[in-house]
């Protein structure tokens, strides 16, 4: 009797998410997988099957857009981490009882609009903004730069300001896990602080700054909205190419095509730090 | 044995945001009571239906895009306005796909107060029906700094020119940035095969690099030309207007290769329930007042003649616009339906993206 | 080992610097009398404050997102709290391959689940509005819930839930009266963390907004055309004094429930 209330009660603590699970993500996958092999003539499920959307991602545009994705995503999320690492190192390691405090301070710029902070940026970076004022102001230039904004690296920096309370908490996190007495064993061996901080502290906390890459990575990796906001022209991604799909070109087929193509291209490099984080991080 | 307390306890917690969902549901109601109109920004301003707003307390819910491709796309895709403000180059396409409904002429208290010509546009009429009440109308051209760009530039070529790399800005619309582009590319830009395309996709290519600012955002193209970090931009004459005022050097171009004249206006979508309103709403906005505060506030004409007329032609000088109708026919390029409009909407977003 | 700690200290602090300085640029442009957010300022106004008092719309956008932050917080909090406690005390054969469906999301760039999600509705029927933008926020919001809650249930020893269910309670009973009065602090945060998530959703809401808009959707039509602009900075610094409130008052709550680290 106690085993099929337990399996009454497996099934009901299961039934909520499954439901969400299957229908929102496994169901809606299968339909952008299923669309990107329509032909597209403006209504809902296109007209026939076909192989044509794929062979339109053969042009070179598409290996470029792609490549440039992964580069600005991946640049940012890199900068994201080695900003967010000595601050993360200080907070888990020096910030004692006032740890609270600095994790709330870190945190708190992300309660704001994720748009309005994007254009913050545009303010700082822009012909008139904060930055051109006061090179001009110190005389280091005499005419606005125009190379700060509208360019990838404007994206890069706007994404790793973005993002960087999501780096900042799985590195702490990692840091704290670490057991005191391992670096305290290794100086008491001789190591001097640098060693001990390359040869233990650092590695033991991989796992962190790889689960922070991989919370930054993908999100960026698909952004539009920053792209859009500073980036120019030149900074096209991915993300805007699916979104233009749906928008003014209005191409669903070959929209939701980009999609299956970036969720693969994602596939191995996300399931790979996943193993690599629980093979680091496994406890006892 | 079922534990009634926890149960009870599970449920009661859940029912609280419940209680939000009558906010989500029965806003609807209060959403369908209240008309939804979808049009570009800038035209939402409380002056340009003010007597719809004193016949109607609750007023209009004003949704804004910032180019009729984005409004086709976000219609299609199961957006639901009332009324929405495409232009005639898309009317065709709107009606195809099946988006609108044909307007009663009988209802509309000004009809025969609009101008014939733009009454009469290809598209307009069609199967016997009346499908779109013209609105408004005007140039698109070049504003330019007139301190920062050498000599008296008269040709869309301006916008080619590598003297001024990444001082230029163009309007991110197949209708502004690729129609310019086929007129420099020698093609006709409304009957485009695809080798067509291709030459204008290659004018494109040339022009991209540039370019500072690719966008339908005229806001930020004003301050840009306002700051400098733009010379010159491909702009409508509500720019110039709005530079001119603030007392920048600015001039609206008279290029050789004749400037565009675009209208647009309203129509009503297929699935507009409360035509009683959606009439008040088109008779508000086909108003005098209406027709005189959208020539004050932008510097666009009205299709209203009447409204038209009754400002004084220097002040329509001033504001960069052409006697009327008949003169911009003659006089410009008037912004018609493009054929091959997927495939032209493709090649589009390929050479944007840099392909 | 002094200087390294006082060098990363003075790190820390421009380090913070460095995040709030494009934050604090919204104090400032709200008050600009300009409506381009540029410099130099040269007079400050309060008027940007009172058009955004009068602005419907903005309290509509308000209202909106708030009526979809509720729900999309308790529902994914409650399934998530629940797929995580099948997941962690080994619940069935369904608890795994459903905690990775609902961790999905995560994995996934925001732009395609939002056209998956929009497909989706379309092919029940469903336009874009309200109730759309709710489901996309729960898919969104879950996993948060269920990696925070597997985190707290696997800290929790099982035997108090044994010995609960050796003197006679009901499965369902032991869990409503035992498990959660102990996960009640992670569940807070998993309530506050989805709730603030779904008030800042843009990305995925994007494409399943309809007539009624949500705040951050309501925010980007005024990014695009900066006509109405300053009003945004203004509504930008309200939400960081709102959002500043909230962080001291939930410090000095949690303060007081656990005085020691």
């Amino acid at each position: 009797m106690r085993r099929s209330r337990m399996a009454g009660f497996d099934a009901f603590t299961t039934m909520p998410a499954g439901i969400i699970g299957i229908g929102g993500v496994a169901l809606a996958l299968c339909l952008v997988g299923l669309l990107s092999f329509r032909t597209n003539d403006n209504s809902l499920f296109g007209h026939a099957f076909t192989l044509a959307n794929y062979q339109t991602l053969s042009a070179p545009l598409y290996a470029r857009v792609m490549l440039r994705s992964i580069v600005i995503a991946g640049s940012a999320s890199l900068l994201t981490i080695v900003l967010a690492y000595p601050a993360a190192y200080f907070i888990a390691m020096y910030a004692g009882r006032r740890q609270a405090l600095w994790l709330s301070l870190v945190t708190l710029p992300f309660w704001t609009s994720y748009l309005l902070r994007v254009f913050a940026w545009k303010a700082i970076l822009g012909y008139n903004g904060a930055l051109n004022s006061a090179l001009m102001q110190l005389g280091l230039i005499h005419s606005p730069l125009q190379s700060l904004l509208y360019r990838p690296p404007a994206v890069m920096i706007t994404l790793a300001h973005a993002y960087a309370a999501f780096a900042v908490l799985p590195i702490f996190a990692s840091l704290r896990a670490i057991d005191p007495r391992l670096a305290q064993a290794g100086s008491d061996l001789g190591a001097s602080p640098a060693s001990v901080f390359l040869r233990i502290i650092l590695p033991l906390s991989m796992p962190g700054v790889l689960a922070a890459f991989v919370i930054v990575f993908i999100p960026t990796l698909g952004d539009y909205a920053t792209p859009a906001l500073v980036g120019g022209l030149a900074s096209t991604m991915i993300g805007n190419l699916i979104q233009a799909e749906f928008s003014s070109v209005s191409n669903w087929p070959l929209g939701c095509t980009l999609a299956v193509v970036v969720m693969l291209l994602l596939a191995l490099p996300v399931l790979s730090a996943t193993f690599m984080i629980r093979a680091r991080g496994a406890r006892p | 044995m079922i534990d009634f307390r926890g149960v009870a306890l599970a449920l009661s917690v859940l029912a609280l945001p419940m209680l939000t969902l009558p906010v989500l549901a029965g806003g609807s109601a209060r959403a369908d009571s209240q008309l939804s109109v979808y049009t570009w920004t800038g035209y939402e301003l409380p002056k340009f239906h003010a007597q719809y707003d004193k016949a109607h307390p609750e007023g209009a819910a004003i949704t804004v895009f910032g180019g009729d491709d984005e409004a086709f796309a976000k219609i299609k895709s199961g957006f639901h306005p009332d009324i929405s403000h495409p232009c005639i180059d898309k009317l065709p396409q709107w009606r195809e796909a099946g988006l609108i409904q044909p307007i009663d002429t009988s209802r509309i208290h000004n009809w025969e107060h609009l101008f014939p010509l733009l009454r009469g546009l290809p598209g307009i009429v069609a199967d016997g029906k009346v499908w779109m009440m013209p609105w408004d109308w005007a140039n698109t051209s070049i504003t330019y700094r007139t301190d920062l760009v050498q000599g008296h530039p008269d040709s869309w070529s301006l916008l080619w020119d590598p003297r001024y790399d990444q001082r230029l800005a163009v309007i991110d619309e197949t209708k502004d940035a690729w129609l310019i582009a086929a007129i420099m590319a020698g093609v006709d830009p409304f009957k485009e095969s695809l080798a067509d395309i291709d030459k204008v996709s290659a004018m494109l290519r040339k022009q991209l690099p540039l370019i500072r600012l690719y966008t339908t955002d005229m806001t930020s193209v004003e301050q840009s030309l306002a700051s400098g970090e733009v010379v010159a931009a491909m702009t409508w004459n509500a720019t110039y207007v709005n530079l001119k005022k603030q007392g920048i050097p600015v001039a609206f171009m008279q290029p050789r290769e004749k400037m565009l004249t675009w209208a647009c206006g309203l129509v009503i979508l297929k699935g507009a329930s409360n035509l009683d309103k959606v009439y008040d709403f088109l008779n508000a906005m086909s108003s005098d007042e209406t027709g005189v505060a959208l020539m004050r506030t932008y510097g666009y004409g009205t299709a209203n003649k009447a409204a038209f007329d009754s400002v004084p032609s220097a002040d329509r000088a001033a504001m960069a616009l052409p006697q009327d109708p008949e003169h911009a026919l003659r006089d410009t390029l008037f912004v018609m339906p493009m054929q091959n409009r997927d495939a032209i909407a493709a090649a589009f977003q390929t050479v944007k993206a840099g392909g | 080992m002094r200087a390294g700690r006082n060098f990363l200290g003075g790190y820390a602090v421009l380090y913070l610097a460095f995040l709030y300085l494009p934050v604090l640029m919204l104090p400032l442009f709200s008050f600009n009398d300009s409506p381009y957010a540029a410099f130099p300022i040269h007079h400050l106004t309060w008027r940007w404050y009172a058009q955004l008092w009068d602005d419907a719309a903005a309290k509509y956008a308000l209202l909106h997102s708030l009526a979809v932050a509720a729900p999309a917080a308790l529902i994914s909090t409650v399934a998530g709290t629940l797929a995580a406690y099948a997941l962690v005390r080994k619940r069935g054969l369904a608890a795994g391959p459903v905690a990775f469906l609902s961790v999905a999301p995560l994995l996934i760039p925001g732009v395609i689940l939002g056209i998956a999600l929009l497909i989706g509705a379309r092919v029940i029927g469903l336009a874009p509005s309200l109730p759309v933008v709710l489901a996309g926020h729960v898919v969104l919001c879950m996993p948060l819930s269920l990696i925070i809650m597997r985190g707290h249930f696997r800290a929790i020893s099982l035997s108090v839930e044994e010995a609960a269910l050796d003197l006679g309670a009901s499965p369902l009973g032991m869990f409503l009266r035992i498990v959660l009065p102990l996960s009640l602090p992670s569940l807070l945060s998993c309530l506050i963390l989805s709730f603030t998530s779904s008030m800042d959703e843009f990305v995925v809401s994007f494409f399943l907004v309809g007539t009624r808009q949500t705040l951050p959707l309501f925010i980007w039509d005024h990014l695009r055309f900066p006509l109405l602009l300053p009003r945004m900075m203004a509504l930008g610094s309200l939400l960081l004094l709102g959002s500043t409130v909230l962080a001291v008052v939930g410090d000095r709550l949690t303060l007081r429930r656990a005085p020691h680290d």
